[in-house]
């Protein structure tokens, strides 16, 4: 009875730690939420209200609809879907190559160091390529942090898609040409269909560090261009932070990576810890 | 390879390489090849001579980029400042990053055992994910709001319990430690699936033993739990510790620096140096050191890596 009663207290334990991370997990959620639907006035109030009072829809009209944060959320879609396109167009030729073709073109080896180039600081790309970009006019332009947002995702994708290449068989392949399928027709036949859940979860990854990047953002760009986290530090009027606004667009921003977590989890998370799971 | 033992090295037309499809692989590969030397590779390497010059484009004195040999580096590792900056490094680094791997570690764990609902599992799986794939900056500004010095809500409400609050981020160390708790809101997920993943792996053979053999929880854990996944759990640690000198967003949001320079971190400081003071030489050299230190991380986990994987196959 001592032991049993031992595993139901380590079973409270256990349960009771989760819920208290659970709702330290969910309070900024939520909390964002709260401070969107407020007007301005009641927020930094003692003490704070645990729910807006009367429901203020005015800082999301003002999202939405004012040039500058729409257009930011603009810019930030068609930079983000530009440089994914890219990014997942090459890295899935090169993932391919280097699963299959791996000796040939240095393998693991050759694809790690594609993925290293990602671990440097990105501070130490913007700084050169500030001037760079000044000579070639692509400050403050879309096309500009299309190209930048290629250091980070291209060896990301290039490393993952080669992942989920090796995961499909060489020989279904193999047979695919026995039956005679050309090497297009085998890849588009064969190996396309069972690649396509891997390929749609590093397209959903590219683009989300795309649209939430910051740093390339904020140096290259900003006026004529502005993606909307060069936005959110601006939002201030005289000398008052606009918390309304800045929470009503934290919200908006965050909707479409929180659906994509919700309907690519498992793929995600595959992504995420760059297929380290799979040891 | 197939070459040794042929009479004569040969050199195959091109045509008769693509017909042959040696040459596929190299044009797959090449289109990205070449971005990366363009983008990253190329700068990086202008940069590296540009850390050896003196070079500041706002100034009248040195319009122009002139070689000043390793003077950039002895400013720098003379310089407070930066000495500081490394300090604060090595606490949000080390001590951050402990922190949110064995938090991570102990929420996985304890979802796996003690959550037999599916539908609970995955919700919450997914609450502790979510603001994984939220912009660190948008992280930061939400955090702020919360750790605010006057009004604040988390001061607000430990006010309507008779606490007096503190100044979240109007010091060093209680400064690097709120964004440490906004880091660690943010990333914990990793950690978590990564060991979530690698528990939800283990054969439940060993599990089925230990009971038989009446050991206790602590003792499973101690003896089966914890070394089956101690690899991911370094791996997880090393991809987080990789992931600080790239750390900008909270900082900039947060404290920007401040109080003065009090939390600055490296990549914050080569910000300034380079975008504030327009210093290119001295920002070169402040990023190539940085940029080595991630290397020298990098290599750690591809040995770390290689030595796990060849101990499983």
């Amino acid at each position: 009875m001592a032991a049993a009663d031992r595993t139901s207290a380590v079973s409270l334990l256990g349960k009771g730690f989760l819920l208290v991370y659970a709702l330290f997990a969910a309070f900024p959620i939520y909390w964002t939420l709260n401070t969107a639907l407020k007007p301005l006035g009641s927020i930094n109030t003692f003490p704070p209200t645990l729910y807006p009072e009367s429901l203020d829809l005015s800082s999301f009209t003002w999202v939405l609809m004012n040039s500058r944060a729409a257009g930011s959320i603009i810019d930030s879609l068609i930079i983000a879907s530009g440089t994914t396109v890219l990014s997942v167009l090459l890295g899935s030729l090169a993932g391919y190559a280097f699963s299959r073709y791996g000796d040939a073109v240095g393998g693991e080896d050759v694809s790690f160091w594609l993925l290293s180039t990602r671990m440097f600081p990105p501070i130490a790309i913007v700084l050169p390529m500030f001037f760079v970009f000044g000579w070639f006019n692509l400050q403050d332009t879309h096309l500009g942090l299309i190209i930048l947002y290629l250091t980070f995702n291209l060896p990301l994708t290039t490393w993952l898609m080669r992942d989920f290449f090796d995961k499909i068989p060489y020989s279904f392949e193999e047979a695919a040409y026995v039956d005679g399928y050309s090497p297009f027709a085998a890849f588009r036949k064969v190996v396309f269909p069972l690649v396509r859940p891997g390929l749609i979860a590093t397209t959903m990854l590219a683009w989300v560090f795309a649209w939430n990047e910051f740093i390339f953002a904020f140096i290259i760009a900003g006026n004529d261009v502005a993606p909307y986290t060069t936005i959110i530090p601006t939002l201030v009027l005289s000398n008052q932070i606009l918390w309304n606004r800045i929470m009503a667009m934290a919200v908006v921003v965050t909707i479409p990576p929180t659906l994509i977590l919700i309907a690519f989890r498992r793929h995600i998370v595959e992504g995420m810890t760059l297929g380290v799971t799979e040891l | 390879m197939s070459t040794i033992g042929e009479n004569l090295p040969r050199a195959p037309a091109i045509k008769e390489r693509l017909s042959n499809g040696r040459l596929i692989p190299y044009l797959l590969v090449g289109p990205t090849i070449l971005v990366v030397f363009l983008v990253t590779i190329g700068p990086l390497l202008w940069s590296l001579w540009l850390s050896f010059t003196r070079w500041k484009p706002g100034s009248i004195a040195f319009q122009n980029p002139e070689f000043t040999g390793v003077e950039n580096f002895v400013w720098l590792v003379t310089n407070e400042r930066f000495i500081a900056s490394v300090v604060n490094f090595a606490y949000y680094g080390g001590v951050g990053v402990l922190l949110q791997v064995a938090l991570g570690t102990l929420l996985a764990l304890a979802l796996y055992n003690h959550v037999e609902n599916r539908v609970l599992r995955v919700g919450l799986l997914t609450l502790f994910t979510v603001p994984m794939m939220y912009a660190p900056l948008v992280a930061g500004r939400i955090w702020q709001l919360l750790f605010l010095p006057g009004g604040g809500v988390v001061n607000g409400l430990l006010g309507t319990v008779g606490l007096t609050g503190v100044g979240w981020l109007n010091s060093r160390w209680l400064g690097l430690t709120s964004i440490m708790i906004a880091d660690t809101w943010q990333w914990v997920g990793l950690p978590l699936l990564i060991v979530y993943g690698g528990r939800a792996s283990l054969s439940e053979s060993m599990y089925e033993a230990a009971r038989v053999d009446g050991a206790s929880r602590w003792m499973t854990f101690r003896r089966i739990t914890f070394p089956q996944l101690r690899n991911l759990i370094v791996i997880a640690g090393l991809l987080r510790f990789m992931d600080a000198y790239k750390f900008f967003d909270k900082l900039f949001i947060m404290t920007g620096g401040g109080p003065g320079t009090a939390t600055e971190l490296p990549t914050y400081f080569a910000y300034l140096v380079g975008f504030q003071n327009f210093n290119i030489g001295q920002a070169a050299a402040l990023t190539w050191v940085l940029g080595l230190g991630s290397v020298v991380t990098l290599f750690l986990f591809w040995r770390y890596m290689s030595t796990v994987q060849g101990g499983t196959n």
